[in-house]
């Protein structure tokens, strides 16, 4: 068995630590709250290869409130960058902070376009958003709340790690 | 050596129990990270001292907030781990708070912001100037957003329900209509009003509608002319947004920030803000200091019951 590190990290309220609780204990509470530092899950996935256990590391929303800390990403092997679809500076947000970790680690990068269970109410056309996604090895569109997206998005990466 | 209390540590580091010396295995992911940044301090020899950051960890039948410290200090290198508590609360409460707050500014400026995008697209087209055609009613009626088209003499062509929802109150009697009361608050909130259409300039702030018995309402104001080919302007656009909850908000973090929880008094950042801007003033002034004798040790007995 081999294990990865994997950041998650993006602008506050885009839904990390659901993603994660969604896919760790297939659990969705609607309430925010706002997580503090850092939390690590570990999650087992056997791919075709061999068993990954993977390090979930669930970072605290980068905001005004919070910079972005370099340190956390030591020893990563990706960093999935967290997005809400019904927030159009999430994305904007998102891109800034693509752009900082680029400056420190040379990893896979993935996007997950969350809270897809609701009406996209961002104002980004397709054209935009697609420029966008090429930046990133990949994209997934996840919803935290029904899992859709999830459980994919993270054996993806577990796959990706074994290559 | 080891120095400890409560036994969440003989759950997180097992290694720990019944020792006094012992190798940190790998069970806590966080901690071990750290331990790389705290044994190149300690390397160092020179007296120093770096912090973990916050992080959480779930034991078996809880969940625990950490943070540690690594201190090198007279040629001896120490990890400290603290348990927090009331600590996180606080700052969870408080961050929580301002970051609701952050999302509903969000998300208010992003509405108005593409309002003004979308609209200005629609009336700068050739018959753009009649506001009643029917995309503009259609973006009109499908937004939140209180929304005012006026002519370039600030005379109404059209608004939507949500603006008139906005001062629809059962208990008050308007003696204007929205478009108008608008005007005349920010014309009396704000001396610069007049420039803003005489410059044709945009302008977004804040008013205040005073609407006895009620409360009152903080209203977001944004003011976008929009202008011809030639630069003229054609119509003027006023998007209104209730805001009074963000601002209930922001009392209440102030609230949390600068008085103490339990005693309701004003707290030590509180005395710190009113000292400084005490001094700021480059005004003589006294500062009187009482100190309560022995209080540590009620504190030491009873914590902060």
């Amino acid at each position: 068995m081999i294990q990865k590190k994997i950041c998650l990290l993006g602008a506050s309220a885009v839904g990390k630590t659901s993603l994660i609780r969604q896919y760790v204990e297939g659990i969705f509470s609607k309430k925010y709250l706002t997580s503090i530092g850092v939390k690590i899950d570990k999650k087992q996935v056997k791919t075709d290869k061999q068993i990954v256990q993977l390090m979930i590391w669930d970072i605290e929303g980068i905001d005004r409130y919070c910079g972005f800390q370099a340190k956390y990403l030591r020893g990563a092997s990706a960093f999935i960058i967290v997005t809400d679809q019904t927030r159009s500076q999430s994305l904007v947000e998102g891109f800034d902070i693509l752009k900082m970790v680029q400056e420190v680690a040379d990893i896979p990068g993935f996007l997950a376009i969350n809270k897809s269970d609701l009406p996209a109410s961002w104002h980004w056309s397709e054209t935009e958003l697609e420029e966008l996604k090429q930046s990133f090895n990949q994209f997934f569109d996840t919803s935290a709340k029904t899992g859709d997206g999830v459980e994919n998005m993270f054996s993806h990466i577990a796959k990706v790690q074994t290559e | 050596m080891i120095y400890k209390s409560g036994n969440w540590l003989d759950e997180l580091l097992s290694e720990t129990v019944g020792k006094k010396v012992c190798v940190i295995e790998q069970n806590s992911a966080y901690l071990e990270d750290f331990l790389i940044d705290a044994e190149h301090l300690w390397q160092t020899n020179k007296d120093g001292r770096i912090e973990s950051g916050i992080w959480t960890e779930q034991l078996s039948t809880q969940l625990i907030r950490l943070e540690a410290s690594a201190v090198q200090a007279d040629h001896q290198s120490y990890l400290v781990v603290n348990k927090l508590e009331d600590k996180y609360n606080q700052k969870q409460q408080t961050l929580q708070i301002a970051r609701e707050m952050l999302l509903s500014t969000d998300k208010i400026s992003e509405q108005h912001d593409y309002l003004h995008a979308r609209l200005e697209e629609l009336l700068s087209e050739p018959n753009g100037s009649l506001a009643a055609q029917q995309p503009v009613a259609q973006a009109l009626s499908q937004t939140d957003l209180g929304v005012a088209i006026l002519d370039a003499e600030l005379r109404l062509l059209n608004c939507n329900p949500a603006l008139r929802a906005l001062f629809d109150d059962s208990q008050v009697e308007l003696d204007l209509p929205p478009d108008k009361l608008i005007l005349e608050l920010f014309r009396a909130q704000y001396p610069e009003c007049e420039r803003i259409f005489s410059t044709a300039s945009s302008w977004t702030g804040e008013i205040y509608w005073l609407n006895p018995p009620q409360q009152g309402k903080w209203l977001k104001l944004s003011i976008h002319p929009i202008k011809s080919e030639t630069q003229r302007v054609q119509n003027w656009l006023f998007s209104v947004s209730d805001v009074t909850q963000i601002k209930y908000l922001l009392r209440r973090n102030e609230k949390l920030t600068h008085f103490d929880a339990l005693t309701d008094l004003p707290n030590r950042q509180y005395f710190w803000q009113n000292l400084e801007n005490k001094i700021k003033q480059n005004r003589p002034f006294y500062l009187l200091y009482i100190d309560i004798k022995q209080f540590k040790r009620i504190t030491w007995s009873f914590g902060r019951r």
